[in-house]
């Protein structure tokens, strides 16, 4: 369909425009995403509000974030296939995560994904196994390192069909699939958990809701045994008010759930991907004041890969159908 | 580009006619196949990278914590004693009851369980904490570590805790 045809305006909400990302764009894109990835092998986010440090932490925590663990006592993931404790092993550990760095800063330079973030998503997957066949199953870094096995992905499958002559979808090129398939990925994750609620609770979610104030108390708690930071109990009050206004809960999970289940449609175009991604990180920033939960790799995945504000700010305003 | 012949079946035609098919792709492996895969695990819907996402999936009247002192009751800080949340230990913990719960008299939730699964499970998770804590600086001049299981419940319109004690370890 030409772009003068007179869709109603609900329509043209919806249509669907590919992301057509510029060069500079993806270069952005690419650089946030890899401080994101090497975050779960570093840790640096944590010294954000101490910028030298964060820095510091960068280049130099890659030997600090030592993981210990010989066993895998409830093996997860490739860990019920293989033994995946030689990555704990520092002559093991250490290597790989080198190269992982450099592998990540290859791939922001523009050299290909296919080749470049082999090592990266393996030794990221891997050590993140191990961590979760402890015994506990641990989701905070899970969607990084799904959007990260997507970015290869699309980076072999734009091999694999320039190698046959044939055509991305979209008309997209390898960087903006590998944009298009990590958004698809991420998007992913919510509609899921969105599918899982709805089945876990036999659709009676939103009724379940009045009782997320015991979640709130027990988080509370656990933050402050973390640390034995006093502060951390300054709401105690708080679940207590909610359980007598049960109706706060059901509304912010009320707004959640749709929120989730409907996320896919924010592939469709930059305005609902920046509307549901705004949405959803206000949502996350509610729970995390609620629940003392980051959530931080979401809310920036959201930032980076559909909110994407450089863009708004150079063309959005402009020309809002051109994306 | 040459575009192929329509195909007759419904299905197929319905996943051409589908737009973002990888997004798809993965929302029937993560929201179906995985868990259907996985169901007799011990942690159905898991297989890392990909999760059906089960976090608050569901929320009920009661819920509960663990915290860790020493033998005087005094509380420790999990994360700067043993590099791990409050968090992943509770959820070690819940994994060994819910390991135990196949020996309990059938129909018991894991919050019913006699205090003695709890206290097994507690131990185990005591035992398995120091195993993995290599660093034990934190921990000089404490003769013996302590886990404490706090009920969170819902119950005459407020909010109650009970707390019990389910493992001890002594420290050499």
């Amino acid at each position: 369909m030409s772009a003068t045809s007179p869709l109603p305006a609900w329509r043209r909400w919806f249509k669907i425009e590919p992301f057509r990302h510029e060069r500079w764009e993806i270069w952005i894109m690419r650089l946030l995403l890899a401080l994101l990835i090497w975050d779960t092998q570093t840790g640096w986010i944590a010294y954000w509000q101490e910028p030298l440090k964060a820095l510091e932490a960068v280049f130099f925590n890659a030997h600090e974030f030592n993981v210990h663990l010989s066993s895998q006592p409830h093996p997860n993931g490739l860990a019920m296939f293989f033994d995946l404790t030689f990555l704990a092993k520092d002559s093991w550990e250490f290597p790989l995560r080198d190269i992982t760095g450099v592998c990540l800063v290859l791939w922001v330079l523009g050299v290909s994904s296919a080749w470049t973030l082999a090592i990266p998503t393996l030794f990221c997957i891997g050590i993140s196994t191990l961590n979760n066949s402890q015994g506990s199953i641990g989701h905070s870094a899970q969607p990084v390192h799904l959007c990260l096995l997507a970015i290869w992905m699309a980076g072999l499958w734009a091999a694999w069909q320039t190698h046959r002559g044939r055509p991305l979808s979209y008309g997209y090129n390898r960087s903006q699939l590998e944009m298009h398939w990590a958004r698809s990925a991420f998007c992913s994750v919510y509609v899921v958990s969105a599918l899982t609620k709805l089945w876990v609770s036999r659709g009676l979610w939103f009724l379940g809701a009045k009782y997320f104030p015991l979640g709130m108390l027990k988080n509370t708690e656990m933050e402050f045994y973390d640390s034995l930071n006093a502060a951390a109990r300054d709401r105690e009050w708080l679940p207590d008010f909610l359980m007598n206004h049960p109706h706060w809960c059901q509304f912010l999970f009320g707004i959640a759930l749709p929120l989730e289940m409907f996320f896919f449609f924010g592939l469709n175009n930059r305005r609902l991907a920046a509307l549901f991604g705004i949405a959803l990180i206000g949502f996350h920033e509610s729970v995390t004041q609620l629940t003392f939960l980051s959530f931080i790799f979401n809310k920036l995945f959201l930032l980076i890969l559909f909110v994407s504000p450089w863009w708004w700010l150079i063309h959005g305003f402009k020309k809002p159908r051109s994306a | 580009m040459d575009s192929p012949a329509a195909p007759t079946n419904p299905l197929l035609r319905f996943w051409r006619w589908l737009p973002f098919r990888f997004h798809w792709l993965l929302v029937l492996w993560m929201g179906l196949m995985l868990p259907l895969l996985t169901a007799k695990t011990d942690k159905p819907g898991e297989f890392y990278p990909f999760s059906n996402f089960p976090m608050y999936s569901s929320f009920s009247p009661d819920t509960y914590f663990v915290w860790v002192s020493d033998l005087n009751d005094q509380p420790v800080a999990i994360a700067r004693t043993f590099g791990m949340s409050p968090s992943d230990l509770k959820k070690r913990y819940d994994r060994k009851l819910s390991a135990l719960k196949k020996e309990a008299p059938k129909g018991l939730r894991k919050a019913e369980l006699p205090l003695e699964f709890k206290q097994r499970a507690g131990r185990e998770t005591l035992e398995q904490l120091l195993a993995d804590t290599l660093d034990r600086t934190p921990l000089a001049g404490l003769s013996g570590l302590r886990l404490h299981h706090v009920d969170i419940l819902y119950q005459d319109d407020q909010i109650t805790q009970e707390t019990v004690t389910v493992g001890e370890v002594p420290l050499p």
